[in-house]
């Protein structure tokens, strides 16, 4: 059985409204005709997939639950609620706060796709395959205090998921969701993900994520935030688990006085490839965006950041800032990092700072004449330095474990020697 | 001096800390397999919180500045603290963990 197989396409379009299922057609056509990326594209450079994405079997149900993780337990400690999708499957929704409303795909009119079906073919596979998903509405003015959790999971062996979550701010609300993203380590799988964000006029969004994969998934993710006037989203990325994970992420600052916020780190191990993507153009006028992210890979780990920043001509008096930070802790590990402006309009003010390199070995040398070891030294390093980051992630109760995540592998790195 | 009752054993996570308010004491809980330690919260070198630093066997090393300590004794084990933490008397039973300390 494959894609290809319309009788997947039959099962899943069954159960689906007719625009839905039409939708699905006609993405599927989009899908087909398009190539697995090969890592020729400028747009798949450092990536070696090693699927055909044309072999792919979709999820057409859930499979079994998974046990809670630690960034699950920690974010559902204080969340108004949980969403959670089993392989693209809405399996619960258990909300502890009446104002914000979670409508399932087949009750709405229609899907906002996070990338057009033109983007990869992975963004139409997700369009044609996914059987369910979510849409997160807050009312207008309407102020959240804890935020939403959402437990994405991908739980069957040689099989390709597609969860889909959308999250709509209504005007000078302000809401907080926090994805975590999780599947059995050694089970190999494909996960895409479709996560499109908007905040109305003066709305706000803290929305992190907390990528958790299983060491032999591979996870795609496309997310997309559109900001209305005067609006603010402020994102969180944390990348530690996955074989492959990428994100695709674009950024519109659509609304005059909209500001958008992206921190982010990530720590890849073994042989993982943490690919990091984004756009974000500017297109009103006295737009800000700052896009921080710090990332450390040791063993055979590369990770990839690529940023542009667009300012359209009448991005008038905006400002835009990206600064990316890496770690390289062993001999065979990798990190490219490539930030990119491209502005349209002379009245703007940009920057952009990228850094790979080693621990610095002066800093280490002050700590240790200071009267620590070498270890020791390293370990307070690695601690400011993704400190700095977890400190600025929008939604706080994540930070901890995330925190304790990082030191972990740092340390399991240190003690079987695996630094340079 | 009294045994007082402090949290459940499960609560104190494994290999890590467990930072708990006794009356006006600041008190780090480690476990270490099934024993669990008890010393005073706050590095003596700059007032960081031990609860929240690493466990490499019985030693923990302060998130801030990297001093080390051994969790069975208070005794310093690394710079830049110079000066020792206090150690708490601790029991387990019936699942919950004791602390013998002095209150007012």
């Amino acid at each position: 059985m494959s894609a290809l197989d319309t009788t997947v396409l039959d099962t899943l379009t069954e159960s689906q409204p007719p625009w839905r299922a039409a939708q699905m057609k006609a993405a599927l056509t989009a899908f087909e005709s398009q190539a697995t990326p090969t890592g020729a594209e400028e747009e798949w450079r450092y990536v070696d997939l090693g699927i055909d994405a044309a072999d792919l079997i979709p999820a057409t149900q859930a499979g079994e639950k998974l046990p809670p993780g630690p960034f699950l337990t920690e974010a559902l400690a204080q969340s108004s609620g949980r969403v959670t999708i089993i392989d693209g499957v809405v399996t619960e929704v258990a909300l502890d706060d009446d104002a914000i409303a979670v409508r399932r795909t087949a009750d709405l009119d229609e899907l906002a796709p996070a990338a057009a079906v033109g983007k990869d073919k992975f963004a139409a596979a997700h369009l044609a395959f996914s059987p369910d998903g979510v849409r997160v509405e807050i009312p207008a003015r309407y102020v959240m205090t804890r935020p939403l959790v959402i437990d994405v999971q991908a739980t069957q062996e040689g099989v390709a998921t597609f969860p889909h979550v959308e999250v709509a701010v209504a005007a000078e609300a302000d809401a907080g969701v926090v994805v975590v993203y999780r599947s059995p380590d050694g089970s190999e799988m494909l996960a895409v993900p479709g996560i499109t964000l908007e905040a109305d006029d003066g709305g706000r969004l803290r929305f992190v994520s907390v990528q958790g994969w299983g060491d032999q998934t591979i996870g795609l993710v496309h997310q997309r935030l559109r900001l209305g006037r005067d609006a603010t989203g402020r994102l969180g990325e944390v990348g530690l688990g996955s074989r492959i994970g990428r994100l695709d992420l674009d950024v519109q600052l659509e609304g005059a006085g909209s500001s958008a916020e992206v921190v982010g780190l990530y720590f890849g191990e073994g042989h993982q490839t943490l690919d990091y993507r984004m756009v974000i153009t500017h297109i009103g006028r006295n737009t800000s965006s700052d896009v921080f992210l710090k990332g450390a890979v040791e063993d055979h780990a590369q990770s990839i950041f690529t940023g542009l920043l667009r300012i359209e001509k009448d991005a008038i008096r905006s400002s835009a800032f990206e600064t990316n930070r890496n770690l390289v802790l062993s001999e065979d590990a990798k990190a490219h990092s490539v930030p990119n402006l491209e502005i349209l309009c002379d009245d703007v003010v940009c920057g952009h700072g990228s850094s790979v390199g080693p621990l610095e070995e002066e800093h280490l040398y002050y700590l240790q004449s200071r009267g620590l070891s070498r270890a020791r030294a390293e370990r307070m390093l690695i601690r400011g330095f993704f400190t700095e980051v977890i400190d600025r992630l929008p939604v706080p109760v994540v930070g901890k474990p995330v925190q304790e995540a990082v030191f972990r592998r740092f340390v399991e790195a240190q003690e079987t020697g695996r630094l340079r | 001096m009294s045994w007082i009752k402090i949290v459940e054993v499960d609560r104190v996570p494994q290999g890590a800390g467990l930072r708990v308010d006794v009356a006006d004491d600041r008190v780090a809980l480690f476990r270490i397999g099934s024993d669990v330690y008890a010393i005073g919260d706050l590095c003596s070198h700059a007032e960081a919180s031990l609860s929240e630093g690493e466990l490499f066997g019985t030693e923990v090393e302060c998130p801030r500045h990297g001093s080390a300590f051994d969790v069975t004794t208070g005794a310093v084990l690394s710079l830049p603290a110079t000066k020792p933490v206090p150690v708490y008397d601790v029991k387990v039973e019936d699942g919950f963990v004791f602390l013998r300390l002095e209150v007012s």
